[in-house]
């Protein structure tokens, strides 16, 4: 606990997510059009954000991974993975909250819905196969491989869902089918933008702290020579 | 080249002559995707009124959940024997192998296919002998093989790969799964090529991308 509290990223990321209930809940005037509701997007958009974010950096150090043969991207890639697929699941849940009452239906067709949940099942099942892997390096690769899979077949996917959904219109009823901006007057951005930074600090916060723990079941390993008890 | 060539096809009549020995394969594929037709016709109660695009989606889904058994069950046969292996001992470059496999998978697919379709043409009063709709489903066989078999050899070492497999490979094929029940739904409209082309080009591209990255790793993907 003393360690924890002597983190500066954890009193930065404590004290700026304090500010950012505060704006959200209170200081920020309530949309007109959508009503009360609309404060969920103030949580909502910046986490599918940084989800999107974490992905990419998935990604980005499993093809490094690949090039130089570092451990240290494998551990990035997978502490990222992780807490990727944590702000995908609050994606997911608050889009669907925020949904019902503004479109008049859970869930829907639409390209950026279905992207976004597909890449949520792909990436669901890196982490469960990363759990089956043989340990040691031959693991390590094949999960990479299968983070660029994912992270190719994005693009294809968005590609084909955005032609799905004009072949079969999505039923989008409700306040927000018409007038598709959330964030109409400046005040509403300005939110948008501390907010997003604020889980951008708890992003990274929490990064660091799954990468140590990754970094010592390795060790582990090391010591153990590759036996789990 | 042209030993690359014979190679490719020496691996893939390997893997043909087993399958013709055994018929694990294909019998797997062809006899899991009637049985899932089937269950899906009696489930829509498709004999009365259906819609075209519930016929291409029952018909894709099918065989794309039978495919990756039948995959899978290729795998497991070199698995068994730890024949892959041996393949690997060969003086022959990783892509070639990787190549072999596939094609092998795309013809036990596209064989499964000859007895699925006749069935799936009877249940759903469809014809299946146009040109649109063979180009269709070769192209969707194509994608199916090129990334199963890339999935199947990443998990050779996996434990309960049963489980994961399909649950790495369905998400990952839902391109092409979207593109072929619009074609195959378009086809039974008697639509143009025009508005065909549109869905035959994401299964392309989708071909053409993962046949390319697997082959520029597929000396990752088979080192031990």
């Amino acid at each position: 606990m003393n360690n924890i509290t002597k983190n500066k990223l954890f009193l930065l990321s404590t004290f700026v997510m304090l500010i950012n209930l505060y704006l959200i809940f209170i200081w920020v005037p309530t949309e007109a059009n959508q009503g009360a509701i609309q404060r969920i997007l103030y949580i909502h958009v910046p986490v599918s954000q940084i989800s999107m974010i974490a992905i990419i950096v998935v990604a980005i150090s499993s093809v490094l991974f690949l090039l130089k043969k570092n451990e240290f991207w494998d551990k990035v890639a997978i502490a990222s993975a992780e807490i990727g697929l944590l702000y995908g699941t609050i994606m997911l849940l608050s889009g669907i909250l925020w949904a019902k009452p503004v479109w008049g239906v859970w869930w829907t067709g639409e390209a950026k819905l279905t992207t976004a949940l597909i890449l949520y099942l792909i990436y669901v099942s890196y982490i469960m196969f990363r759990n089956y892997f043989p340990t040691g390096s031959q693991g390590q690769r094949i999960a990479a491989i299968i983070a660029i899979i994912g992270a190719l077949d994005t693009p294809l996917i968005y590609f084909a869902a955005n032609l799905w959904s004009e072949a079969h219109p999505p039923i989008v009823l409700g306040p927000a089918s018409e007038n598709d901006s959330s964030f109409s007057s400046s005040e509403m951005r300005l939110v948008w933008l501390f907010s997003t930074i604020s889980f951008m600090i708890f992003f990274v916060y929490l990064l660091r702290i799954r990468y140590k723990l990754q970094d010592n079941i390795s060790k582990y390993f090391k010591i153990t020579n590759g036996r789990s008890n | 080249m042209k030993n690359s060539l014979i190679t490719i096809f020496n691996i893939a009549k390997k893997d043909l002559l087993i399958e013709f020995r055994n018929k694990d394969v294909i019998l797997s594929i062809s006899g899991f995707a009637t049985i899932i037709i089937f269950i899906f016709s009696f489930a829509f109660d498709v004999g009365s009124s259906f819609s075209s695009s519930t016929a291409g989606g029952i018909l894709w889904s099918s065989i794309s959940f039978a495919s990756i058994i039948g995959i899978n069950r290729s795998f497991m046969i070199e698995n068994e024997n730890n024949t892959l292996e041996g393949l690997l001992m060969a003086p022959i470059s990783r892509d070639i192998i990787y190549l072999g496999k596939m094609i092998g998978n795309f013809i036990f697919i596209t064989i499964s296919e000859i007895v699925i379709l006749p069935i799936f043409a009877i249940l759903f009063n469809f014809s299946i002998l146009s040109f649109e709709f063979i180009t269709c489903c070769l192209l969707a066989n194509i994608g199916l093989s090129v990334i199963g078999t890339l999935f199947a050899s990443l998990s050779i070492k996996v434990r309960a790969r049963e489980v994961l497999l399909p649950m790495l490979f369905l998400p990952c094929i839902i391109p092409i799964l979207f593109a072929s029940i619009e074609a195959t739904s378009l086809i039974f409209e008697q639509k143009s090529w025009g508005e065909l082309f549109t869905w035959f080009q994401i299964t392309i591209a989708f071909n053409l991308i993962f046949l390319i990255f697997s082959l520029f790793i597929s000396n990752t993907i088979y080192d031990e």
